[in-house]
C-alpha cells in the first residue's frame, strides 16, 4: 500500500464513520433540537432530554418564538402546561412552550426571560417566583453565552450524542420525560413513591433550619400568627431589582404576564407557619406587588397571583398511593397548574387563589388565617399527620 | 481558532491546504504569503484587535534584527540595539502578562491600594516573544539574516506553533520556507495526516478524559485540604492531563505542518521515562529547553564557572522558565523547586564521580529508581504549576504527604471487610475521586501509556516527521512503526473518529495563556 492508496482509505474511512454517526444522531435528535423526524418505537421518546435542556430550550424558543411562555424553575416546568387554552389560542395557531429549567434559580430565569424578549415576540408569559427569594437584577452575559452559542456539531459528532442517541433507541419503552413544548413529568408516573419523596423533602427543609427553631423544639404548636407590621415601602429593595427591570420590559413589550407565588402542598406550608416563617410570605407578596404596580401603575400588563390556602387540591391525602397532584412537598401537576392558569386568565373559578395588590395584602393574609382556623377545625387530623412529620424527622436526625 | 474544533478541521484547514498547494505549483513566494495571511487569520479568529498587536511586534521585530545585521560586528550601537530591542519586547510581554501580577505584589508587601484594570493576555504571546527575541540574538551573533518581510512573517505567525510552540528558531525554519526540501508529497501528506490524528486523539479522548479528575482535586483543594488517596489520584490525573494535552498539542502542530512539506522540532520525548531530572528536562517541552539553554543559561556563564556560580545559573534559568509560564507565585515556586531538583541532581553527580561511582547509575534497580524518583519529583511539582494559589498547593502537597489523613473509598464501606475497617477506626471519603475504579483506571492506563510505549516520534520515525529524532528509535524497522498500511489505516480511522467525536465541547489547551 502507497502513502496515496493509504491516505484515501483513511480519508474515505473517516469520513464514512463521521457521516453515518452524524446521520444516526440526527435521525435520533436525541436532545430534541431538529424535531423533524419522530418515530414511536424509535425516537419518540426522548430521555436524554433532560440532561440537555438548558442548551437546547433556549435554541427552540429563538427558532419557534412562541406566543406564549412559561418561565421559572421545575416547579413552573412540571405544574404548567404550555397549550393551556389560556396560554395559547389554537384558533389562531399559537404556539407555546414551557421554558422552564430544573432546578433554575432566579438569575437564570431572568436572564431566560430577558433571552426570550429578545429572541421570540411572546404576547403572553407566565413566570413562576418563589416568595421570600432575591429577585435580583444580574449580568446575564454568561447565561446569554450559554443560551446562544450551542454547539450543533456536538450535536451530531460527540461521543456524549452517539451515546444519547443509542439510550435513545432502547429507551423507547420508557416514559416520556417532557412534552414536545417542554412541559416536564418529572416523576409523576412512580405514584407509590410520593409518599417516600414527600417525607425526604420534607426532611430536607426541617434539617435546614436551626436546631431552636420552634417547630422543631414544639412540634405539636399550631403557629398563632405573629402580628403582621409590614414596613411602608417607596423604593425597590436591591433584592427585587431584578423583578423590577424584568417587568419594565414585559410592559414595554406590551406582554401579558402573570408573577405567580408557587403554592406549595399545605402541610409544607404549614411548616413556614410552626417554624416561625408565616410573615415571610406576606412581606415578600407585598413587596413584590408593590414593585410591579410601580412599573407598571394601572395593572395593565402584569399581574401578582397567590393561591396558597386549603383549597381541596393543596391539601391531598399524601397516602396510600392515591396522590394524584402533588409529585413532593412543592412539585405539583399540571392539573393543578391548569386549575392555576384558568383562574389567572380570567377563565377559572372565584374564591380559588387572589390576585395580590398591595393594598389587599394584609386583608388577603387574614381570610388565610381564618381559612386555616377554618379548616384545622373540620380537619383534626391534619395536624396530627404534620406533627407525624417533624417527629419523624427528629427521630431520624 | 482551536486545532481540536469543527470549524478548523473542516472549513480552514482543508481551505489553508487547498490554497498553498495550489500556489505552491506557481510560485513559492506566494504559497509562503498565503500561509502567512492564513495564520493571522488563524490568529485574530480569537480576537481581531490582537492581529495588530502581533504585526506591530513582528513588524518592530524584523526591523530590528534586520538593521542589528546591517551594523558592524563587535560595535556598541549594535549591542545597544540588540538590548534596547530586546527591553521592548520583555516590556511588552511584561505589560500584558505581568504587570497585574507586580502591582499585586506591590500592594500585598506595601500596603498599598495600586489598581491596574484587568489586562487581557494576547494569545500566544510568550511564544511569540520567546521566537523573536532568539532571532535578534541570532543577528546579533551573525547567524541570522532576514531581509524579506514574508517569510519573517511567517516564520513568527505560522499558524502550527504560532499559540503553543513548538519555539522555532529562524535557521531551522528559514529554508524550509524558502525552497521546497524535497520530500515526497504523499509520503508527508500521509504521516503528517495521521500524527495529527494521533495528537488530537492524545488531546481529545486522553487529557480531556482525565481532565475532571484532576479538575475535582484542584476545586475542592481551594477550601478543604484533601486525603491521601484524593491528592494522589487528583495530582496524577494532572500529571498525565499536562502531558497529553501538550504533547497531544505538539504532535498535532508537528502534523499539520508535515503537509504543508515543513517540519518543526520535536517538542517531548517520553518525560516520564526520564532517568534523572535533567533528563527529564531534555524531554519535556524541548524547544523552551533550548532557548533557555542558549539564551538564559550560557549567556549566565553555563557551567563554564565556580560550582557555586553554576548552581546559581541553574537555578535562575529554571525560576525565569516558571515565571515565563505565568504571573503567579506558583509558578515561581515550581521554577524554583525544579532549579533545586537540578542543582541537587548536578551535585549528587559529581559527587558520585567523586566517590568512583560514575555519574549515571548503571545497575537496573538503580536506574528504575532514579526514573521513580523522578517522576514522583515531577508529579510534587506539576501540583504547583496547577494550583491557584500556594495555600491550594500546600493543601494538595500536604495531602500528598499524608498529612491531611488517611479515608479510604465510601465503596468499600459496605460489606464484611467494610464494617470491620471502619470497626478498626478506619474513615471512608465520599469524595468522587474515590467513586469506584475510574480514575484509578485511567491512571493506569496513561501510565501504561507514557511509560511503557513507544512514543509518536518514535512511532513515526521512519518517516522523519520532525527535524530531529527521538531517542529511542531503533535502528531497524519494527512491526509497531507506522507505515501505510492497511493495518494502520484501520487504526487511524478508529483513533481519528474517536477523536473527532470527543472534541464534544470546545476545551481550550493548557498552554493557551502561557
Amino acid at each position: 500500500m502507497d502513502s496515496g492508496a493509504y491516505l484515501k482509505t483513511v480519508w474515505i474511512g473517516i469520513f464514512a464513520l463521521l457521516a453515518a454517526l452524524a446521520g444516526f444522531c440526527r435521525l435520533v435528535d436525541p436532545f430534541w433540537y431538529y424535531r423533524e423526524v419522530s418515530i414511536p418505537g424509535f425516537n419518540a421518546v426522548k430521555p436524554e432530554f433532560k440532561r440537555y435542556e438548558r442548551h437546547v430550550k433556549p435554541q427552540i424558543v429563538r427558532r419557534e418564538r412562541p406566543q406564549a411562555l412559561v418561565f421559572g424553575n421545575s416547579y413552573a416546568e412540571i405544574g404548567f402546561d404550555p397549550l393551556h387554552p389560556a396560554l395559547t389560542r389554537p384558533d389562531r395557531n399559537e404556539r407555546g412552550y414551557n421554558f422552564g429549567l430544573a432546578g433554575a434559580d432566579w438569575e437564570r430565569v431572568y436572564c431566560s426571560a430577558r433571552f426570550a424578549l429578545e429572541h421570540a415576540a411572546p404576547k403572553r408569559v407566565v413566570i413562576g417566583f418563589q416568595p421570600g427569594h432575591p429577585l435580583r437584577a444580574v449580568d446575564c452575559g454568561i447565561f446569554f453565552a450559554e443560551m446562544e452559542h450551542l454547539p450543533v456539531g456536538a450535536l451530531l459528532l460527540s461521543g456524549k450524542a452517539i451515546k444519547a442517541s443509542i439510550r435513545t433507541v432502547r429507551g423507547q419503552r420508557k416514559q416520556p420525560t417532557h412534552t414536545a413544548e417542554g412541559m416536564f413529568y418529572y416523576t409523576r408516573f412512580e405514584i407509590d413513591e410520593v409518599e417516600r419523596r414527600f417525607r425526604a423533602d420534607f426532611s430536607r427543609y426541617l434539617g435546614n433550619l436551626k436546631p431552636d427553631a420552634p417547630c422543631l423544639l414544639e412540634p405539636l404548636a399550631t403557629g398563632v400568627p405573629p402580628d403582621f407590621d409590614p414596613p411602608k415601602g417607596e423604593g425597590i429593595p436591591a433584592d427585587l431589582a431584578g423583578l423590577h427591570d424584568l417587568v419594565g420590559r414585559l410592559v414595554r413589550a406590551g406582554v401579558e404576564t402573570r408573577l405567580v407565588a408557587y403554592p406549595v402542598h399545605a402541610l409544607r406550608a404549614e411548616a413556614d407557619i410552626a417554624c416561625g416563617f408565616v410573615n415571610l410570605r406576606w412581606d415578600a407578596l407585598l413587596s413584590v406587588a408593590r414593585a410591579v404596580r410601580k412599573t407598571d401603575p394601572e395593572g395593565r400588563w402584569v399581574e401578582v397571583w397567590d393561591f396558597q390556602g386549603y383549597d381541596p387540591d393543596l391539601v391531598e391525602p399524601i397516602r396510600d398511593n392515591q396522590t394524584r397532584l402533588w409529585q413532593d412537598v412543592g412539585h405539583f401537576n399540571y392539573e393543578v397548574g391548569n386549575r392555576l392558569l384558568d383562574r389567572m386568565f380570567g377563565r377559572g373559578e372565584e374564591g380559588f387563589g387572589s390576585r395580590v395588590e398591595p393594598a389587599v395584602v394584609p386583608a388577603l393574609r387574614d381570610a388565610f388565617f381564618r381559612d386555616r382556623a377554618a379548616f384545622l377545625a373540620s380537619h383534626p387530623g391534619f395536624m396530627s399527620e404534620f406533627a407525624g412529620l417533624i417527629d419523624s424527622f427528629r427521630h431520624t436526625r | 481558532m482551536l486545532f481540536n474544533s469543527y470549524e478548523f478541521l473542516f472549513l480552514y484547514l482543508p481551505a489553508v491546504l487547498a490554497g498553498f498547494h495550489g500556489l505552491v505549483r506557481y510560485r513559492r513566494d506566494f504559497a509562503i504569503a498565503w500561509l502567512g495571511l492564513a495564520s493571522l487569520f488563524f490568529y485574530g479568529w480569537w480576537n481581531p484587535a490582537y492581529v495588530l498587536l502581533l504585526l506591530a511586534s513582528i513588524g518592530f521585530n524584523f526591523l530590528a534584527g534586520r538593521r542589528i545585521s546591517l551594523m558592524p560586528e563587535r560595535s556598541g550601537a549594535r549591542k545597544g540595539l540588540l538590548a534596547g530591542a530586546i527591553a521592548a519586547d520583555l516590556a511588552l510581554l511584561g505589560y500584558y502578562k505581568y504587570a497585574n501580577f507586580f502591582v499585586r505584589a506591590v500592594n500585598d508587601l506595601a500596603g498599598t491600594h495600586w489598581g491596574l484594570e484587568e489586562i487581557v493576555l494576547p494569545l500566544g504571546i510568550s511564544f511569540f516573544t520567546f521566537t523573536q527575541i532568539a532571532f535578534l540574538v541570532d543577528a546579533y551573533r551573525g547567524r541570522a539574516r532576514e531581509y524579506r518581510f514574508a517569510p519573517y512573517l511567517l516564520f513568527v505567525t505560522y499558524f502550527p506553533h504560532l499559540i503553543a510552540g513548538p519555539i522555532l528558531h529562524h535557521g531551522e525554519m528559514m529554508p524550509q520556507f524558502s525552497k521546497d526540501q524535497g520530500g515526497r508529497i504523499a509520503d508527508d501528506f500521509a504521516a503528517g495526516f495521521t500524527l495529527f490524528l494521533f495528537g488530537l486523539f492524545k488531546k481529545t479522548v486522553l487529557a480531556d478524559g482525565i481532565a475532571p479528575h484532576a479538575q475535582q482535586l484542584f476545586t475542592a483543594a481551594q477550601s478543604q485540604p484533601p486525603m491521601f488517596l484524593e491528592s494522589w489520584i487528583g495530582a496524577l490525573a494532572y500529571t498525565f492531563q499536562l502531558y497529553f494535552d501538550f504533547s497531544g498539542y505538539s504532535d498535532m502542530a508537528i502534523g499539520l505542518s508535515l503537509l504543508f512539506g515543513i517540519r518543526l522540532p520535536i517538542n517531548f520525548d517520553s518525560p516520564y521515562k526520564a532517568a534523572d531530572i535533567a533528563d527529564f528536562w531534555r524531554r519535556w517541552h524541548m524547544t523552551l529547553s533550548r532557548f533557555l539553554r542558549d539564551y538564559l543559561y550560557i549567556p549566565l556563564g553555563g557551567n563554564r564557572c565556580p560550582a557555586w556560580r553554576h548552581s546559581l545559573n541553574l537555578f535562575l534559568t529554571m525560576l525565569l522558565g516558571g515565571f515565563w509560564h505565568g504571573a503567579n507565585w506558583t509558578y515561581l515556586a515550581w521554577g524554583a523547586l525544579h532549579g533545586a531538583y537540578l542543582v541537587i541532581n548536578h551535585d549528587w553527580r559529581v559527587l558520585r564521580v567523586r566517590l568512583g561511582f560514575g555519574a549515571d547509575p548503571v545497575s537496573r534497580p538503580a536506574r528504575w529508581a532514579g526514573r521513580l524518583l523522578t517522576f514522583l519529583a515531577v508529579v510534587f511539582g506539576w501540583v504547583l504549576f496547577r494550583a491557584d494559589s500556594l495555600a491550594t498547593a500546600g493543601n494538595i502537597l500536604r495531602g500528598m504527604l499524608g498529612l491531611n489523613g488517611l479515608a479510604l473509598p465510601a465503596g468499600l464501606k459496605h460489606g464484611p471487610l467494610g464494617e470491620r475497617l471502619a470497626a478498626e477506626g478506619w474513615t471512608f471519603s465520599e469524595s468522587p475521586l474515590l467513586h469506584g475504579a475510574g480514575p484509578a483506571l485511567w491512571i493506569a492506563a496513561l501510565l501504561l501509556v507514557s511509560m511503557g510505549m513507544p512514543n509518536t516520534n518514535e512511532i513515526f520515525a521512519r518517516f522523519r516527521p520532525s527535524l530531529n529524532m527521538a531517542r529511542g528509535v531503533p535502528p531497524e524497522a519494527r512491526f509497531w512503526q507506522w507505515r501505510p498500511a492497511p493495518a494502520w489505516a484501520l487504526l487511524s480511522v478508529v483513533v481519528g473518529v474517536a477523536a473527532v467525536c470527543s472534541i464534544s465541547e470546545l476545551s481550550e489547551f493548557i498552554y493557551f495563556q502561557f
